[in-house]
C-alpha cells in the first residue's frame, strides 16, 4: 500500500541440540507494532510483553526455520522513523538483532519481515 | 512523523450581528479556542508571520541541507522558516509506546523541545529591513495517555499481530514453507531464498484478503489529558539592508501556559510577555504583562469557551493603559475540518482606536493532524 515499507532479511541462529530458545520483539521511536511468528509451517502464539518460547523442551530445533513478521504502524506525531528489535536468547549466545525504516507517509505501516534458519 | 498545523480564520459570515471586520488571516481579532496556548513556534509568532512553508527536516541530514540550501541565498536568508525538535531527528529504539504513557520532567522537556528560526522581509521598498527571529518552545509537564487510548492502541496490537499472522498463513501457503524446508537444507542459497521470499510477500500484500484484514488497523490518535505546563520564549533582530554589521535587536516574547484537561473540560492560564524595544512595528501597545486563563469545554462537534485576559503595560500613560480582555466563543463543527465560529465580548482597547466589541461569526478551517504533543 502507498507509503508502506517492507524489511526483508533472513539470519542464521545457532542453537543447543535439544533446548528450546526464547524470542522477545521490541518496538521503538513510540510506534506500536505486533509481532507474528511461525515455526516450520506452525503457528506460535506471541506474548506480546516479554519472552515467547520457540520449542518444546527437549525439541531439537536445528534445521529449523522461525518465520516472524513485526508489523508497525505510525502513530508518532513526532517522527516517521520506525524500529524493532528481535532477541533470540536460549541459543549458542543471546543475539538482537535491531532493523529500522521510516514509513513514507504518516500512519502508514513498516513490516520487518525476518526469516531465522535456526542452526 | 512530520507536522503540520495551520489554522485559518476565514473572512466573516456575517448574520445579522454587528460584526468586527476581520482580515482573513486576523491572529489577535478572530479568537479560536487555541489562542491562549503557547504558539507552537515561537520564532513565528513574535516575528509576526504565518509562514506558509515551514522546513521541519526529520534528520540531521535534513538539517544540514536545509542550511546549505539558504546560506547559499547569501547573507541573511530571506523568507526561510525552520522548526525542528532535535530528540526527534534521531531514531529512538528503546523508546516504546507504553514507556510514553507518562513522562518525567526531562523525558517531557527532551520529547517536546522544539527549536524554530525564522526570517522575513519587515521593510519597505525604500527601507528594506530583513528580520530573523528565533524561538524555542517545550513542556515541562506534558500529561499522561488517556485511558481510552491505552486501550485503544492495546487492540490495534492485537489487530496488528493478527494481520501478521494471517500474512504468515498465506505467504506460507503460497511456497514459503517448502522454500523454508530447502533453505534449512540447505537446497537454496540465503540470496536466492530472500528473492523468492519477496516475491511471495509482494503476492500476498497485493491480495484482497490481506488488505481487508489490515484494513482493521484503523488509525489511533493518542490523546494525553492531565496537567500540562508549556513555556516558550522568541526574540527578533532586524537587518536593515540585509546587513549583519547592522544588526539591531527589536522584540522578545515570553510564555508560560499551565493547562489542566479532563475528559471536556480544559482549563488554560496564560502568563505571556511581550517587549518591543523600538519602535515601529507591532505598536507600543505590545510592550505588556498579559495574564489570564481560559475554561473550554469541547466534544468532537462542539466547543464552548470564556476567555479572560488582563494586559498591563510596561509603560502606562494616558494612551496606553491596563486593559482587560473578556470574550465567549462558540465553534460547531460543520464538516471534518471546518467550524463555525462565533465570538462575543469585550476585547482590549488598542491604540489609536476605540473599538472594543467582539462580534464575529465566521468561518474555521483546521488542516492540522490529528496528533498530540
Amino acid at each position: 500500500m502507498d507509503g508502506d515499507v517492507l524489511v526483508s532479511d533472513t539470519n542464521f541462529y545457532p542453537v543447543k541440540p535439544n533446548t528450546p530458545i526464547f524470542f522477545e520483539a521490541r518496538i521503538g521511536n513510540g510506534q506500536i507494532g505486533g509481532t507474528a511468528l511461525r515455526l516450520n509451517g506452525s503457528s506460535i502464539p506471541v506474548n506480546p510483553a516479554g519472552l515467547t518460547q520457540i520449542g518444546s523442551n527437549g525439541q531439537d530445533l536445528r534445521r529449523s526455520v522461525l518465520q516472524c513478521i513485526t508489523t508497525v504502524k505510525d502513530i508518532s506525531p513526532n517522527t516517521n522513523n520506525t524500529s524493532i528489535e528481535h532477541e533470540l536468547t536460549g541459543g549458542v549466545t543471546p543475539e538482537v538483532y535491531p532493523y529500522a525504516i521510516r514509513v513514507k507517509k504518516d500512519k502508514r505501516i513498516a513490516r520487518y519481515f525476518i526469516t531465522y534458519v535456526l542452526s | 512523523m512530520a507536522r503540520l498545523h495551520a489554522s485559518i480564520t476565514g473572512a466573516p459570515a456575517v448574520a445579522g450581528v454587528a460584526a468586527t471586520p476581520f482580515p482573513a488571516f486576523a491572529q489577535s481579532t478572530a479568537p479560536t479556542l487555541g489562542s491562549l496556548r503557547t504558539p507552537p513556534s515561537p520564532a513565528f509568532t513574535v516575528l509576526g508571520i504565518e509562514p506558509s512553508a515551514v522546513e521541519r527536516p526529520m534528520t540531521p541530514s535534513d538539517v544540514a541541507l536545509s542550511f546549505i540550501n539558504t546560506i547559499r541565498q547569501g547573507t541573511i536568508p530571506r523568507d526561510y522558516a525552520f522548526e525542528a525538535s532535535p530528540y526527534w531527528l534521531v531514531s529512538q529504539p528503546d523508546l516504546s509506546w507504553q514507556s510514553d504513557v507518562t513522562r518525567n520532567v526531562g523525558e517531557s522537556v527532551a520529547r517536546t523541545l522544539s527549536l524554530s528560526i525564522a526570517t522575513a522581509e519587515t521593510g519597505v521598498a525604500a527601507v528594506p529591513i530583513t528580520s530573523m527571529a528565533v524561538g524555542v518552545r517545550t513542556l515541562l509537564r506534558s500529561g499522561h495517555m488517556t485511558a481510552a487510548t491505552q486501550r485503544a492502541l492495546m487492540a490495534l496490537e492485537q489487530t496488528l499481530s493478527e494481520t501478521g499472522d494471517l500474512f504468515l498463513r498465506m505467504v506460507g501457503e503460497a511456497g514459503l514453507d517448502a522454500l523454508d524446508k530447502r533453505l534449512a537444507s540447505g537446497d537454496i542459497a540465503p540470496a536466492d531464498y530472500e528473492v523468492r521470499k519477496q516475491e511471495l510477500t509482494a503476492l500476498v500484500l497485493e491480495s484482497d484478503a490481506y488488505r481487508e484484514a489490515m484494513a482493521r488497523a484503523e488509525d489511533v490518535a493518542a490523546k494525553r489529558e492531565g496537567f500540562f505546563f508549556e513555556v516558550a520564549a522568541g526574540l527578533v533582530w532586524d537587518f536593515p539592508g540585509a546587513s549583519w554589521e547592522s544588526r539591531a535587536f527589536r522584540k522578545r516574547g515570553v510564555w508560560a501556559t499551565p493547562s489542566y484537561e479532563f475528559g471536556p473540560w480544559n482549563l488554560v492560564g496564560v502568563l505571556r510577555y511581550l517587549d518591543e524595544v523600538t519602535a515601529g512595528g507591532l505598536g507600543a501597545d505590545e510592550d505588556a504583562f498579559d495574564w489570564g486563563g481560559r475554561a473550554i469545554y469541547s466534544t468532537a462537534d462542539y466547543g464552548l469557551s470564556l476567555e479572560i485576559v488582563q494586559r498591563s503595560p510596561i509603560e502606562q500613560t494616558d494612551v496606553v493603559k491596563r486593559s482587560h480582555r473578556f470574550v465567549g466563543i462558540a465553534e460547531y463543527r460543520i464538516s471534518r475540518a471546518s467550524w463555525v465560529v462565533a465570538s462575543f465580548g469585550k476585547d482590549r482597547q488598542k491604540t489609536g482606536t476605540r473599538e472594543t466589541l467582539i462580534a464575529q461569526l465566521g468561518l474555521g478551517f483546521s488542516f492540522s493532524k490529528d496528533r498530540y504533543f
